[in-house]
């Protein structure tokens, strides 16, 4: 089984963000700028308005003389993040592993997600059910491609027919056609390619390895080892965000040290719940003590291997309890968790643990063997978008050993 | 989302005089065609085992949202698939 | 210590000594999972989250209603939640290029289809009293038989006993498994939805009757719409 790396993209993210706030913006090309600085300029397009030449960076006047029909729209950029968090938490369901480029934000979202090690028919199970929930949770079309580098899942991801996925070794031949800008090259080394009549990336592929590093140094050699399909860029996962927290205040300060374990495992039972609605598990646990006479120290444990259970969270708890000398009542407690981590990627775990699966299958045997007038079957998409309906999909008998 | 049945279901359709679906009978039931929001045409596999058909997806006035097709070999139609 | 704090006092010593969830109040229906239908709205409406484990639930509409949408997204929930589902076909209309739109994974649906629909009843029987699956789905729709209240009885009786949640998907109203089911879903589609002049789904009202499926409950309008099903 080969490593995978899926590319999502969404195309217009933050004007299609802004035409589902407002839905009369959807009529014609939408521009959102920043405005307040020294020269208003544009932060993002929509697709209309990034055909008439308008692009991220332009100035307000530029943009207006290119597209005087468009709507001119101030960027919400705090409602453009929570969208992006909310896309992170959908994808977050599929990996621990998700990378987010930043470059392309926010006129795209461009999302790498590490699938890790499956076997192709499983892998195109999974991106169709990732494009399912992120248009269910996003309400906007995505496009995903899939293959075992980053460069090529990009550019996959740009095909009409989606989700379009490169075999290990047809990745050379897919990005060849490609133009050379789609390289990780500086601007002057793109230009010195195309002088150099160098336009496709199979032409800059095809050059030797020694003449590629003396003409643009290692970065040229690194991009020209991208090029060869060789590109070995792991996928940089970003952090869940460390919002988890709760609180109990006393009306009567506490002195007793039996009904504070009862308030903390009450904690650890409300974090456990809501660790669960995110599928999360902690790697840094705070405690903080807010005692009667004002001062509020804190503990802090880091954890090398994260946790997500009330009884795993409550014993971290009382560690941290230890770590205080209780000279004053107190008055309330804070439990915080930082550092929150994806405690199974849901989806991926369909594909990668067995037992759930393997029981139904084992019972399938031993149902085919007395039913003989009974089929078990599974479904199987064949020629995707064929015509003729029934060419879209195949039947196959369940495997049984 | 939709059922499917890949062979086709037989079904008995009338038509009008320029040739144009105007109803057909499924379950013991007939269906006026409302509104025909798609067709295609197929012609595949003409070397072995030809494929020629005249696609619709359409409207009834009964409630149905279907997907028919007419065998312009046999000139039989079918109900391929029902949208639920 | 006053009488409640005492009470609880020993309640939390006992989940203490022998883990959590040891002990369940009379009232509630604790051990029951639900499996979420696949809309916020209907999952809000049936007060349990969706189709509560070892019970039936009936989603019964004419076509296009939308009942089918709703038992696919039902399918994809429950696998997301639980992971295998099985599906017996007795239409042999199940759609698989569809399904996958719905979040349905395909390779964890296990699809029974024969036209010996007492063997079919059977198979389902067993891989819900294995607990094999965490969501049976019965698909009647179309069968000309209609089955006996005693066929539904013995589904309903091995249901009660797994952790396994059942649904039966049926287009015309059927005594016997009414009295039967634990819940009715009725679908109604009311108008088509249309991007532009293309109708692209139906808006539904969805009548919710539970415990005892001749007292409406809710009703709850949904837009379903059919994904792009045709290029």
């Amino acid at each position: 089984m080969s490593r995978w790396i899926a590319c999502l993209v969404i195309e217009s993210f933050a004007a299609g963000l802004m035409r589902l706030r407002q839905p009369t913006l959807a009529r014609q090309p939408l521009v959102l700028v920043e405005y307040g600085v020294k020269r208003a300029k544009v932060v993002a397009a929509s697709a209309d308005a990034l055909a008439l030449g308008v692009c991220p960076n332009l100035t307000l006047n530029r943009a207006r003389g290119l597209c005087p029909q468009a709507q001119f729209v101030g960027v919400d950029t705090q409602q453009d993040e929570q969208a992006l968090n909310r896309l992170l938490d959908i994808l977050w369901t599929f990996s621990n592993r998700v990378e987010v480029d930043m470059t392309a934000y926010p006129q795209s979202a461009v999302c790498y997600i590490d699938l890790g090690s499956l076997n192709e028919a499983d892998v195109r199970h999974l991106v169709e059910a990732m494009l399912y929930a992120v248009k269910d949770g996003m309400r906007l079309l995505a496009r995903v491609g899939v293959a075992g580098g980053k460069l090529a899942a990009r550019l996959a991801a740009d095909e009409a027919n989606t989700p379009t996925l490169i075999a290990r070794d047809g990745e050379r031949a897919f990005i060849a056609r490609f133009p050379v800008e789609s390289l990780p090259l500086t601007k002057e080394a793109n230009h010195r390619l195309v002088l150099l009549g160098l336009r496709q990336i199979g032409q800059f592929a095809d050059l030797p390895s020694s003449a590629v590093l003396a003409q643009f140094g290692k970065r040229g050699r690194g991009a020209h080892q991208f090029a060869q399909g060789l590109d070995g860029r792991p996928v940089i996962p970003k952090q869940m965000p460390p919002t988890e927290a709760a609180v109990r205040d006393f009306d009567d300060p506490l002195s007793s040290a039996l009904r504070l374990e009862r308030i903390f495992h009450g904690m650890a039972v409300e974090l456990e719940k809501r660790l669960d609605g995110r599928t999360a598990a902690v790697h840094r646990l705070v405690l903080i003590l807010k005692f009667a006479d004002e001062t509020c120290p804190r503990e802090t444990l880091h954890l090398l291997e994260p946790v997500s259970t009330a009884a795993n969270l409550e014993r971290v708890i009382k560690r941290l309890l230890e770590r205080f000398t209780l000279t004053h009542a107190l008055v309330g407690v804070e439990v915080q968790l930082a550092h929150l981590v994806t405690s199974k990627p849901r989806q991926l775990e369909l594909f990668t643990a067995k037992p759930v699966r393997q029981q139904l299958i084992d019972l399938t045997q031993v149902l085919a063997e007395r039913f003989q007038h009974v089929d078990f079957l599974e479904g199987e998409l064949a020629e995707r978008g064929s015509l003729a309906l029934e060419r879209r999909v195949h039947f196959r008998s369940v495997k049984l050993s | 989302m939709t059922r499917l049945w890949v062979s086709g279901v037989p079904i008995s359709a009338a038509v009008n005089a320029e040739g144009e679906l105007t109803a057909f009978r499924w379950r013991d039931r007939d269906h006026v065609v409302e509104v025909v929001v798609t067709r295609w045409r197929v012609d595949m596999r003409w070397w072995t085992l030809r494929v020629w058909r005249d696609y619709f997806e359409l409207t009834t006035h009964s409630g149905l949202m279907v997907v028919v097709y007419r065998d312009l070999m046999s000139d039989d139609w079918y109900l391929q698939r029902l949208y639920d | 210590m006053k009488r409640e704090e005492k009470l609880q006092h020993t309640l939390w010593e006992i989940e203490k000594k022998w883990g959590q969830g040891t002990i369940h109040s009379a009232a509630s229906a604790a051990t029951r999972r639900a499996v979420s239908t696949g809309f916020d709205t209907l999952d809000d409406a049936l007060q349990s989250g969706g189709a509560l484990t070892g019970q039936i639930t009936v989603l019964m509409g004419i076509p296009t209603s939308g009942a089918t949408t709703c038992a696919y997204r039902t399918i994809a929930k429950a696998q997301a939640q639980a992971g295998a589902a099985a599906y017996l076909d007795f239409g042999a209309s199940f759609d698989p290029d569809v399904a996958v739109r719905c979040g349905i994974v395909l390779p964890h649906l296990l699809l029974v289809r024969t036209e010996q629909i007492d063997d079919g009843l059977q198979v389902g029987r067993d891989i819900v009293s294995a607990n094999a699956a965490a969501l049976l789905v019965v698909d009647l729709s179309g069968c000309a038989t209609a089955l006996s209240r005693q066929t539904y009885e013995r589904l309903a009786d091995v249901a009660l006993r797994s952790d396994c949640a059942v649904l039966v998907v049926i287009d015309r109203d059927d005594a016997s498994l009414k009295s039967i089911a634990h819940t009715w879903l009725t679908f109604e589609r009311q108008t088509w939805l249309k991007n532009g002049e293309r109708v692209c789904g139906c808006h539904t009202h969805v009548l919710v009757k539970k415990d005892k499926p001749t007292i409406k409950i809710a009703v709850v309008p949904l837009d379903i719409t059919f994904g792009e099903t045709v290029d």
